[in-house]
């Protein structure tokens, strides 16, 4: 079966090649979506998608794939991408097909494939949980706002189901903020939507085709917080054996997403007001969750130390130099450093082999990366044996680089490169296995003496010899 | 034989760790701001300094030699690496790079910030070197302990201070060291030495005039003085040869050497020398009478063309008459007549007498004992001290800044007495074998002992207090970095005001890489080293019409200003508030000088007398002229200021007076984009031209109209009767 999936895949593969795009109507109609429940949630910075699905097999043989399609520019900015069995609550194997493009009803379309964990025989039915993130088509409505007015946010979306299969019945709900309303717009069809307790309902609708309509629906919800955004962290580990500790060091471009200001900042407005004890659009305040027994914090940015921050109970709270107000940036570096016990093990098993795992995130709540750079800054000598990480990597690289002291070759340097993050992976962790002797341990100190003794005795023989003309 | 093997081990073992804690207190009173605050740099022109050394750093030297700058003074921009000294910056970046070849990669900040209490090690050492050859290694050990904590010194070279002058005191010593030592012995190594010190500190520092001036002056003397000999003449002669040669090669200096009245004086003694060798070799040849005649007519006919030549040059232009800084050295009132930007700086003013003692201490009142002790003496290389203390303590004077070439001569010549002193007093050995001239007596014995004890131990304890009063004003007076400024807050906890940063940050982050900034030119240097934007004027003062253009706009009704500006691209203006903290720094009381700048260029659009109240007082209040009140630093400053308080007026803490809203009005031609938290950076944005063609200010009184007559026009709804 597996091997049918490669053949099948490199048969795409080969196709995508020649044809640049490949029809979407390759990909076999097998299932046919018993039930499609599409639940939004808009309360956090990213749009959180939860699709609730009943799946009936339709095709003669058993099967255990099935295609999830996805909207190029969702896919350009997917944070997360995930599938559960809704009965025994167990992530299934799953992922999208980065480099394949298919084209679908005029649209470019990506596909995410779901793998069930037994075929299913023909005629029965499964339920599956797809959970979709993504930070895109929100926007601030309308453009700009005045200091305390209420902010209003924008989603726009497919309000039908496009999915590869044929739908039975379907449902649309929104929730995750106090108000709803749909916008209507050229295009859109008339508004049907409702509240309903704290969600939006905008409707449920029988037997719809595959690719069915691209209708779209725009809605209008309140959003008083602001929307963080890292546009690139460069986030530094540096590893060390002899003081054994390691040290982080993160670099932030933040920018906050939310709808800017209508005119310039008024600092007498936001002072009588008393608009910083009040939570809105703009960011006052950035909480970060640093790993347990953290110490030596420090805060600064391009132009010095910013003192305005506090470490309590293992959070780093930093008041940016001035509050981050819609379409406004800050970069920001911090730095604190950690006992290397807490990350590192002793692979007993192997000779000088450590395994270091390091949590790849330590960044604010509600927040969406586009791209993080993580580097692990090994001690020299050291030799990387393997590098695993559960979030899908985009480029991995082990180079050298000088750093104080490094008379040979230098640190070894692991550079990873991820793309999309959302704040809730900062669970997950980087592994890093790598081989580090006790030679190399000693080399070090060893190689300073020497250059030490070596300038010392230059100095002194340079000093013996005279230039005198007559004696 | 072993004995004294080991005396002298002990003697190099003492000296040296005479001199580790001696390096080790000088650099560890200048880290002062670094504990306080953090590895920053200072003030103003440092930061046009880092700026320049950062771009060396990643440009390299020959595209630094080359560095036309278009970020600053826009739309000129400035031909920065020809008219910049660059010994202060290529020195950093060569130990940038030294300390990477080892193995030590240091940020560029941090060996700028830490680049001057470095230096001031060395500067110790060579004080060492110096006051050895003018006295003997003790007077060199108290010389150099003097001057690793004068705050005279310590002013300018705290750690963060990242100035010209950090290194140059360290070049004009060493320099001054290898001087004396050439003059000494004619050796032509020495005065080679001191000739490449001599050029370094040409690059480096533009108050290298004052060793050009300096050492013919010695030699000037010492020729009056009937001491000529040869071994001057070899020592002059290889220093002003190969000193010149090298020091036109510095780009900002060019062929100053040859063409300015600032360097005429060593080229004239260079001259003198030739003839004066000359005369001594017939002098040596010829009878003593034809020699007078000889003497007497070839000394008239070479002043009279000396001194003519010099006039006609200089009126034919082929030679710089002397600069306005030069001629403000002489008359105190000449800057503030003929060229108010030098009067406008504070460091540019005559030194208070209290400053002396302040920078000094008892320090000052040992240096004309030293002085007269030199001069009892009178060995040659004293009437190097003693022309050099009276010159410096006049140029002290006369500016405030130049405290800092007087404190190293100073601190040589209070050593000397204070060495003098101890030599005598605190020797306590006695005479064993006189009891051939009678022997003293028990009393006398004792009464020696006891002034013995006194003297030495009241210099102890003014030793002390020494070390006391230098580091009490090193860390009250000269450790701020004027960029951050400390406060407390509300519960008494330590807390910084740090809103030119924030200011400087925001700008950086939030505007558009090349938007243009308008401010006072105080705040260039900052803005193009914090910010990172474009100015228009800065603290590199070379044009002084730009700088009255920036004046004239602020000085000018907003409309006015608006149109200067839009002229000159500008797209945000930046004003220093002080108003709400009490901050006295601030541009209202720079306001003043901006007005006599741009008055000096338009008399007739900018009179000085009109912004002052009919009784010539300076107020803010309601009392304030009417040109006061329209004048956009006046509008700047204020805007919704009143509104912090009941929106009617505001205090102004600096000034103490009331603002009030109806003197301020409205601002159609600016919007405020962002003012800091505590209101020390205001910073507003030009307005677009209105898309239908009104004047700003039309535009802006329709938005209001509108905004008002909503409500009027429910109100004045014509009441209809019909007519009947």
């Amino acid at each position: 079966m597996l091997a049918g999936t490669r053949l099948f895949t490199i048969l795409l593969v080969f196709i995508h090649l020649v044809m640049g795009q490949t029809d979407i109507k390759l990909l076999p109609a097998s299932w046919e979506n018993v039930e499609y429940l599409r639940n939004v949630d808009v309360s956090r910075k990213y749009v959180q998608e939860r699709t609730n699905l009943r799946i009936k097999n339709i095709d003669e043989k058993p099967n255990d794939e099935y295609y999830f399609v996805l909207r190029e520019e969702v896919f350009e900015n997917v944070g997360l991408f995930s599938a559960k069995l809704t009965k025994v609550d167990a992530f299934l194997e799953s992922a999208i097909l980065p480099d394949q493009t298919f084209a679908a009803n005029g649209k470019t379309v990506k596909v995410g494939i779901v793998k069930l964990p037994s075929p299913i025989a023909p005629g029965k039915e499964t339920d599956i949980v797809i959970d979709l993130v993504y930070n895109c088509n929100v926007e601030p409505f309308p453009g700009h706002v005045s200091l305390g007015e209420n902010r209003e946010l924008l989603l726009s979306t497919n309000k039908y189901p496009f999915s590869g299969y044929h739908t039975e019945s379907y449902s649309l709900k929104f929730s995750g903020s106090s108000s709803f309303s749909e916008l209507e717009k050229p295009g859109s069809e008339p508004s049907s939507c409702f509240s309903e307790n704290d969600e939006f309902n905008c409707g449920s609708y029988d037997s719809l085709d595959s690719f069915g309509s691209l209708t779209p629906i725009h809605i209008m919800f309140e959003h008083n917080l602001p929307l963080p955004r890292v546009s690139t962290l460069k986030r530094d580990v540096w590893v060390s054996h002899w003081a054994s500790t390691a040290q982080f060091e993160e670099y932030y471009e933040l920018v906050n997403d939310a709808a800017p200001l209508k005119s310039g900042f008024s600092r007498a407005e936001y002072m009588k007001d008393q608009y910083a004890l009040k939570q809105n659009g703009y960011l006052q305040a950035l909480e970060m969750a640093l790993p347990p027994r953290s110490e030596d914090h420090y805060f600064t940015d391009l132009v010095g130390a910013v003192s305005t921050f506090k470490f309590l109970q293992g959070h780093l709270f930093l008041k940016p130099r001035y509050p981050i107000f819609g379409g406004w940036k800050y970069n920001f570096t911090i730095g604190w450093t950690n006992e290397l016990s807490d990350f590192l093990r002793f692979d007993k098993t192997k000779d000088d082999t450590y395994l270091l795992s390091l949590p790849v995130l330590n960044g604010p709540d509600d927040t969406f990366y586009d791209e993080v750079n993580l580097s692990i800054y090994l001690p020299e000598g050291a030799e990387v044996l393997d590098v695993w990480c559960p979030l899908p990597i985009t480029s991995t690289a082990v180079t050298t680089e000088n750093s104080f002291f490094d008379l040979n070759n230098g640190h070894t340097k692991v550079t990873v490169d991820l793309k999309n993050l959302i704040d809730t992976v900062s669970d997950s962790e980087i592994f890093v296995s790598y081989k580090f002797s006790k030679i190399s341990l000693y080399r070090k100190p060893l190689s300073i003496a020497t250059s030490i003794f070596f300038a010392l005795m230059a100095y002194f023989f340079l000093k013996q010899t005279t230039f005198m003309i007559e004696h | 034989m072993a004995q004294n093997q080991a005396l002298r081990w002990i003697q190099l073992l003492l000296k040296c760790t005479i001199f580790l804690s001696m390096t080790g207190a000088a650099v560890s009173s200048r880290l002062f701001s670094v504990i306080r605050f953090e590895s920053i740099i200072h003030e103003f022109d440092p930061w046009f300094n880092f700026r320049a050394t950062k771009y060396l750093v990643n440009h390299g030297f020959y595209k630094f030699l080359n560095w036309f700058d278009d970020r600053t003074w826009y739309p000129l921009g400035r031909v920065t690496g020809g008219t910049l000294y660059p010994g202060l910056m290529t020195t950093s970046a060569a130990v940038w790079h030294g300390l990477r070849k080892i193995g030590l990669p240091v940020d560029i900040r941090n060996v700028c910030v830490l680049f001057a209490p470095a230096f001031s090690g060395v500067t110790a050492w060579a004080t060492y070197h110096l006051t050895c050859e003018i006295k003997d290694s003790g007077a060199g050990l108290l010389a150099a302990g003097f001057i690793a904590i004068a705050p005279g010194y310590i002013s300018r070279s705290v750690a963060g201070s990242y100035d010209n002058e950090a290194i140059a005191i360290t070049l004009l010593m060493v320099t001054f060291m290898f001087w004396i030592k050439a003059m000494k012995t004619g050796s032509i190594m020495h005065s080679t030495f001191a000739a490449v010190f001599y050029f370094y500190m040409v690059s480096a520092w533009g108050g290298y005039v004052f060793i050009t001036n300096l050492i013919p002056l010695h030699i000037f003397l010492l020729i009056l003085m009937g001491r000529y000999s040869t071994r001057l003449y070899s020592a002059y002669t290889t220093w002003y040869a190969i000193g010149t040669l090298a020091s036109m090669q510095i780009p900002f200096v060019g062929f100053l050497p040859i063409r300015s009245n600032d360097h005429m004086a060593a080229l004239g003694v260079f001259g003198l020398m030739q003839v004066v060798a000359l005369g001594n070799f017939v002098k040596s040849q010829v009878s003593w009478q034809k020699f007078k005649t000889v003497m007497v007519l070839s000394l008239a006919f070479l002043l009279a063309v000396g001194i003519c030549g010099l006039f006609a040059l200089t009126y034919f232009g082929y030679i710089a008459p002397w600069t306005g800084r030069f001629y403000s050295l002489w008359d105190t009132n000449y800057a503030k007549i003929h060229i108010p930007i030098i009067a406008s700086v504070s460091e540019h003013q005559p030194t208070a007498w209290p400053a002396f003692f302040f920078d000094t201490q008892f320090l000052i009142w040992l240096f004309p004992a030293g002085v007269f002790l030199l001069f009892l003496e009178l060995k040659d290389e004293h009437v190097f001290v003693i022309a050099y203390s009276v010159l410096c303590s006049y140029f002290a004077g006369v500016m405030v800044r130049l405290m800092l070439t007087l404190t190293p001569i100073i601190c040589v010549c209070a050593a000397v007495t204070i060495s003098k002193l101890f030599d005598v007093y605190a020797d306590f050995s006695f005479p064993q074998d006189n009891a051939a001239s009678g022997a003293i007596s028990r009393k006398t014995r004792l009464m020696t002992l006891i002034t013995k004890l006194t003297v030495c131990a009241s210099f102890l304890g003014y030793l002390y207090l020494f070390v006391y009063h230098c580091t009490w004003v090193t860390s009250n007076a000269y450790s701020s970095p004027s960029v951050v400024l400390p406060s407390r807050n509300q519960d008494g906890s330590p807390a910084l005001i740090d809103d030119f940063r924030e200011a400087y940050y925001w700008l950086r982050m939030n505007t558009a890489e090349d938007a243009k900034v308008a401010s006072w030119w105080d705040y260039g240097y900052q803005i193009g080293g914090m910010a990172d934007r474009t100015t228009l004027v800065d603290n590199n003062t070379w044009n002084n019409t730009h700088i009255a253009i920036v004046g004239k706009a602020m000085s000018s009704p907003q409309d006015k200003a608006y149109e200067i500006l839009k002229e000159h691209d500008v797209d945000y203006v930046l004003v220093i508030f002080g108003g709400l903290i009490g901050f006295s720094g601030d541009d209202i009381n720079k306001f003043l000088w901006m007005v006599r700048i741009s008055e000096g260029i338009w008399p007739d659009e900018i009179k000085e007398r009109e912004y002052f109240t009919p009784s010539g007082e300076y107020r803010m209040d309601a009392m304030a002229s009417q040109t006061m009140k329209d004048s956009l630093m006046y509008k700047l400053s204020y805007y919704r200021f009143p509104s912090v308080y009941n929106g009617v007026e505001g205090m102004d803490r600096v000034r103490g007076q009331r603002i009030r809203q109806q003197d301020i009005g409205e601002l159609d031609y600016f919007e405020e984009v962002f003012t800091s938290e505590n209101w020390l950076v205001r910073l507003y944005k030009l307005k677009e031209l209105d898309p239908i063609g009104r004047d700003l200010r039309s535009a802006g009184e329709f938005d209001r109209n509108a905004a008002r007559g909503l409500k009027k026009r429910i109100a004045r709804k014509p009441a209809l009767d019909f007519r009947v």
